[in-house]
């Protein structure tokens, strides 16, 4: 007889599919590696067609995630339309706005609060990397609470985590001058790193697990 | 389509428990699709764990009845033969659900 926890566990591994065969942590772990090579072109000359990329991504990221799905994904898993998400309450609305808004403008009034030279080094050193930090925490920590994939909590704190460890050594190690721009870029990265990382594993084992490429005949089967 | 072995409405109403959804293979094709818009033949297989044989008398069954819909359709020029919950299907499962959740109450 099946239990409602089988049955909850069931549901929930419907749920996690989209992020079981681990292209969206090799589309997300691109992403960061990207905005990181945007920050470190900043003043390069090259630095315009990295921005057209990353402006363009968001449209590129659903074809290339529905392209990449197509070819080795549902061939070997089987095909699944999700459901459309669910239009957010008000609520969600002026939550997630007063969110954006005090991690955007909430530093930039600390800043103000605080101008004077050594008030700027410490925003720069401190609070502007944590806060842009937890900017693209959010996303992440949306993914690992709704859906219960323990290792986007990693995609989430660690970006803010970084944030605050990377001052911390450019501060211990005096020899080591990290200007807030690199800081940033070497957090992209190696939040980037992690999640090619992790998605490369996870599609690797994925193909491994289901090895053999179905026919046609196969995908529509015999009753239907 | 619906069809003479559709379930009959005033047997739940009874408070019985609907013996197409009752079985825990039905059950779990159906908890399947309740999380998804539509889904092909191999991912509801690879979801249940049940052979192909079972999979498809199981789904023959809830077509009967009217609570999946079973379409063919042309995804990137590859055929796929998608598995829908209907209306009926979501109505029907949702009174299972609470009709197990009284009982288990009565349980306590």
């Amino acid at each position: 007889m099946l239990t409602s926890t089988e049955l909850d566990e069931l549901a929930l591994k419907v749920q996690q599919v989209f992020y079981a065969d681990g292209l969206a942590d090799i589309f997300m772990g691109g992403i960061l590696l990207l905005l990181a090579t945007l920050i470190l072109l900043i003043s390069h000359s090259a630095f315009f067609v990295v921005f057209v990329i990353v402006i363009f991504n968001p449209i590129f990221y659903k074809a290339l995630i529905d392209k990449a799905k197509h070819r080795w994904v549902y061939p070997r898993a089987g095909y699944v339309k999700p459901k459309p998400l669910q239009s957010p309450t008000r609520r969600d609305n002026l939550l997630g706005v007063a969110l954006i808004l005090t991690l955007l403008f909430g530093p930039i009034l600390v800043l103000f609060a605080s101008f004077s030279y050594p008030g700027l080094i410490i925003w720069m050193t401190w609070v502007a990397p944590v806060s842009l930090s937890l900017l693209i925490s959010i996303g992440p920590f949306f993914v690992a609470r709704k859906y219960h994939i323990y290792r986007y909590y990693l995609f989430a704190i660690l970006p803010p985590l970084l944030g605050l460890i990377i001052p911390w050594l450019t501060l211990s190690l005096p020899s080591i001058y990290v200007t807030y721009f690199i800081t940033f870029a070497i957090q992209l990265s190696i939040v980037g790193l992690i999640a090619l990382l992790s998605g490369t594993i996870l599609f690797l084992r994925f193909i491994h697990r289901y090895p053999t490429e179905l026919t046609d005949g196969d995908r529509t089967n015999a009753l239907l | 389509m619906p069809s003479s072995d559709a379930p009959d409405n005033s047997r739940s109403a009874q408070g019985e428990l609907d013996p197409i959804i009752h079985s825990p293979a039905r059950l779990k094709i159906l908890t399947v699709l309740k999380e998804v818009e539509s889904a092909d033949f191999l991912f509801i297989l690879r979801q249940t764990s049940l052979t192909r044989g079972n999979l498809s008398s199981h789904l023959s069954k809830l077509e009967t009845v009217n609570y999946v819909t079973i379409t063919k359709e042309f995804v990137d020029k590859i055929p796929h033969t998608l598995i829908q919950l209907t209306e009926a299907g979501k109505t029907a499962l949702e009174t299972y659900r609470q009709q197990m959740l009284r009982r288990l109450e009565r349980l306590k």
